[in-house]
């Protein structure tokens, strides 16, 4: 049975005259995976970003464990473990695959550095990066440097993980590659996720709630099932144009958890 | 128009009140960092290393054109004896700071503040946000800190190799003699003229890269343009300000020590 994790109330970001986020309510549920979909430019990067504390919300609360809560990682009492896994990976180009992973343990001070290999080593074995250590950003694929931001975001044993975008430029064998990992170690670790996504209706296969963002508010809250069995013509048409996107394939995903 | 002017400066002084907030926020993150002195260390190696080419260069050709300019002036009252004196004096107090400072900004105050940028761009500097790392401590702190050793050694070496380049134009080329040319530096040069020019140096490392890496970080809110555009932008921006600052700031720290 999942329990309320972190719920987000009445979040509001404007730009200017643009009213980007008006009034989010969502609750998160504790293992869950929770994907935020909607059109392009609807703020559901800008709703990750509020909610990780990189972009300042104009208003509203977020609470955790029924406290208000921040979870600006700058925080040092900072009491939620979380991470983010960004679109464009933001892997640091003068680290290597291994620097970049260790860089939050070995900043964090909590950890040996005989500790830190043996972590960062493992996770990029089971990542099958062990070959790849070595090797900077720049010299790793689009399929690699995803693997490795994986693995940035998962080396501190999160809570919560942000993913935003996570499967963006890839091919569509490398897009479920990356949707088994999460839900793979989603299932090992039992972090809490929350994702941004575009692939519809692939990423439904991970997600056990899926949000729909539209004018600045959040929609809809359910399951997908319940997402795509709606009436709402709103949605219906947004599920329309995005499963009938002409560059989308239809493929079955193997890797549900 | 006095509106515009008054809107400027409220402008300027809330930049300059940003500016020392950001830095003096850098380091005072800076030690609440792990592995400090291998930030630093990186920092040193990228000023210095990247600087030191430039440096010696530029402050041979500086010795070289200087003694050659003022052998033939001072030839002309018979005082080519000076020259030496006048070389060395000259570098130490006012030129090497400067043209060092000059280089510096240029050569690693540039890459300084593009790659900030960029990191700014690629969301490197939010990355560092969610890993519960400050960026200023991260990013800029051992790059300030790098400043305050290096711009000192690298304004001494260039100093050295001026003076060396003096005496290759005033007595390898004009038959100056050496003798002459080296006891003139030794005699003249005392050290509350090279304190004089280390506290330059110190000030100028301090301002330059402290605006390099303030208009790198900031590149989203300090610039119109977006994307390229802006961190090009604000490198040229970082560029610009710094060395008119060395030469503004130069001139204070000179009348204050006269």
């Amino acid at each position: 049975m999942s329990e309320a994790f972190i719920e987000v109330r009445d979040l509001k970001k404007h730009f200017g005259v643009n009213k980007v986020l008006d009034g989010i309510d969502l609750d998160l549920s504790r293992g869950l995976v929770t994907t935020i979909v909607g059109k392009s430019g609807m703020g559901k990067s800008v709703f990750l970003k509020c909610l990780a504390g990189i972009v300042e919300a104009d208003g509203g609360e977020i609470r955790y464990a029924g406290k208000p809560f921040t979870l600006s990682g700058s925080l040092p009492n900072n009491r939620l473990r979380f991470s983010y896994m960004f679109q464009n990976n933001a892997l640091f180009d003068s680290l290597n695959a291994f620097e970049n992973v260790a860089l939050p343990l070995l900043e964090s001070g909590e950890h040996s550095s005989g500790e830190v290999r043996d972590k960062v080593e493992d996770l990029l074995g089971q990542l099958d990066l062990a070959d790849s250590l070595e090797r900077y950003p720049g010299e790793l694929s689009g399929g690699m440097q995803k693997r490795v931001a994986f693995a940035r975001a998962l080396v501190t044993d999160p809570e919560l993980v942000l993913f935003d975008e996570p499967t963006t430029g890839l091919d569509p064998e490398r897009k479920f590659g990356i949707f088994d990992l999460i839900a793979e170690y989603r299932e090992k670790y039992g972090f809490t996720a929350l994702l941004v996504s575009h692939d519809i209706p692939e990423v439904f296969q991970i997600s056990d709630r899926v949000a729909w963002l539209d004018g600045g508010r959040i929609r809809f809250f359910g399951t997908a099932e319940e997402l795509e069995s709606g009436r709402q013509p709103e949605v219906i048409e947004f599920l329309n144009k995005s499963r009938y996107s002409p560059h989308r394939k239809v493929q079955t995903f193997g890797g549900k958890s | 128009m006095l509106r515009t002017v008054g809107r400027s400066a409220l402008g300027a002084i809330s930049e300059l009140g940003e500016f020392s907030l950001f830095s003096l926020g850098s380091l005072v993150a800076f030690f609440r960092q792990r592995r400090r002195f291998h930030k630093l260390a990186v920092g040193v190696h990228e000023i210095g290393a990247r600087c030191l080419a430039i440096v010696s260069i530029v402050g041979l050709f500086t010795g070289l054109v200087l003694g050659l300019q003022l052998y033939y002036t001072l030839v002309k009252f018979g005082s080519e004896g000076v020259l030496g004196m006048a070389v060395s004096l000259t570098l130490i107090r006012e030129l090497g700071p400067v043209l060092a400072a000059l280089m510096i900004v240029g050569q690693a105050g540039s890459a300084l503040a593009s790659e900030l940028g960029i990191q700014r761009n690629d969301e490197q500097v939010d990355a560092l946000y969610t890993m519960g790392i400050d960026p200023r401590g991260f990013l800029v702190a051992p790059r300030l800190l790098a400043a305050l050793v290096c711009f000192p050694m690298l304004t001494a070496i260039f100093d050295l190799v001026a003076i060396f380049g003096g005496y290759l134009s005033g007595s390898v080329l004009l038959n100056l003699d050496p003798g002459v040319y080296w006891k003139g530096v030794f005699q003249s040069v005392e050290w509350s003229d090279v304190r004089g020019g280390f506290i330059k140096s110190l000030v100028f490392g301090f301002l330059t890269i402290g605006i390099c890496t303030y208009r790198g970080f900031y590149a989203h809110r300090k610039s119109k343009l977006r994307g390229v555009r802006g961190v090009s932008e604000s490198t040229t921006r970082a560029v610009v300000w710094s060395s008119v600052l060395v030469l503004a700031s130069d001139y204070m720290i000179t009348s204050l020590l006269l």
